[in-house]
């Protein structure tokens, strides 16, 4: 079923439309939220709580992509959860490596200063002016925290080459940032 | 700003460009659950040697079927011993292969070699070594079926060479020891000369190592042989290695 129907059936308040995103999503987005939580059963239940999510936000939303839109929610929550996680212990997953590899770009003091939907809108518009095989990279790893090998192979590169090009894009972002004004 | 502050505003970008990379990477999950698209199979220089490999091992896997199917099969020592020295013994390769009966009058020389335990197998060399016709003929005939060595003759000089002859299937087949190919020649028309009444097989010449030279004509079928087992065993280490380039 396209996405499109499946927004009309949560418009509709069908609650079939959580089953069929169910049936055609659910792999998807367990694996966008085990990148980030490296646990099954924490995973289910992200999961589960994306299906409630997107039912009290559809309406009044309208998703032109339920998949992006339903990923962008999942990771939401999974981060969210990742640092409840990690106030406690620490937790073994792909995305607590990308981001301590993030450390890099930004730091450790905090500047509530910044709103993320501006910093988003910047990094946009940094990551427009990159390759769009250097976006992927970039993309894959930071927001998907996918492996640098599965990416590399994605690519049909070495994971090595990832790691150059990872490390040359948060050199990159960095210097463009300070450019833009941000306190790093 | 913190990093994860930084990781968070990711969620803000704009939506094409998350799109562009789900779009890969859902092509790469795709391309992980099925069997990779040759394209993209050959996208990866790793993949080039794993495909080289394939056909390398296909071909030598083909080329020992079709040796071992021909000549037999032998998954004998892989060592080829010097044959000049011939320092060390063969194995019986030929030995369950032919057999001869009623052994010749011959000379001391040859006499003496024939009443060796292991004359059957040397006589399994005269045939199988020399000319590609002679040798095709043991391969094909009388591999299958047992030979009779009914006579043998001595040239003028029989120091240096002995000739002497099979008869097999109701034809005579001239064989003769030498160690020069045009020497072998010139003595095989004296002997031809001497002994009119023989026929020659195809009414050609064809030396054929024998006695003094026994060891390394026996040096050189086992090198002939080990090749074909180096095929098989250079096969069985690209399995390996394949086995390995897919586990990693």
């Amino acid at each position: 079923m396209k996405d499109a129907l499946l927004v009309d059936l949560f418009w509709q308040r069908d609650e079939t439309a959580v089953e069929t995103t169910q049936k055609h999503y659910r792999a998807y987005l367990h694996k966008v939220a085990y990148q980030i939580l490296g646990d099954e059963l924490d995973c289910e239940e992200i999961v589960n709580d994306v299906y409630v999510a997107l039912w009290n936000s559809i309406p009044p939303h309208r998703p032109e992509n339920l998949r992006a839109y339903a990923a962008k929610i999942t990771r939401r929550l999974a981060i969210k959860r990742y640092e409840q996680k990690t106030a406690q212990k620490r937790v073994a997953s792909e995305y607590a490596v990308s981001l301590e590899e993030l450390r890099e770009v930004g730091g450790d003091v905090a500047a509530p200063e910044e709103h993320p939907e501006e910093l988003g809108r910047c990094i946009s518009a940094f990551l427009r002016e990159r390759t769009p095989k250097e976006r992927r990279i970039f993309l894959r790893r930071y927001y998907y925290a996918d492996p640098v090998e599965q990416i590399a192979k994605g690519e049909g590169v070495s994971a090595s080459a990832v790691y150059k090009t990872l490390g040359t894009l948060r050199e990159a972002l960095r210097t463009y940032l300070i450019k833009e004004g941000y306190s790093l | 700003m913190k990093h994860e502050e930084l990781s968070r505003a990711l969620e803000f970008l704009d939506e094409d460009l998350l799109l562009e990379a789900d779009a890969a990477r859902t092509a790469t999950v795709v391309r992980g659950i099925h069997r990779p698209h040759w394209k993209q199979f050959l996208k990866q220089p790793r993949n080039w040697i794993s495909a080289a490999c394939i056909l390398l091992s296909v071909s030598l896997l083909a080329v020992t079927l079709l040796l071992g199917s021909m000549h037999g099969f032998y998954l004998g020592p892989l060592e080829i011993p010097n044959g000049e020295t011939g320092e060390k013994k063969p194995s019986n390769l030929w030995e369950q292969v032919i057999s001869f009966e009623n052994m010749p009058n011959s000379s001391e020389e040859f006499s003496e070699w024939i009443q060796d335990e292991n004359c059957v197998v040397r006589e399994g060399l005269v045939i199988t070594k020399g000319n590609e016709l002679l040798r095709e003929f043991y391969l094909t005939t009388m591999k299958k079926k047992p030979a009779t060595l009914i006579g043998i003759n001595k040239s003028s000089d029989s120091t240096s060479m002995l000739f002497y002859e099979i008869v097999y299937d109701g034809q005579t087949y001239l064989c003769t020891t030498f160690e020069d190919g045009d020497v072998s020649k010139k003595k095989v028309e004296e002997y031809r000369f001497l002994n009119s009444e023989s026929e020659i097989f195809g009414g050609e010449l064809y030396q054929t190592f024998v006695l003094t030279n026994y060891e390394d004509i026996y040096w050189s079928d086992i090198s002939r042989d080990s090749l074909r087992s180096d095929a098989v065993y250079a096969h069985c280490v690209y399995l390996l290695f394949l086995g390995y380039l897919k586990i990693n």
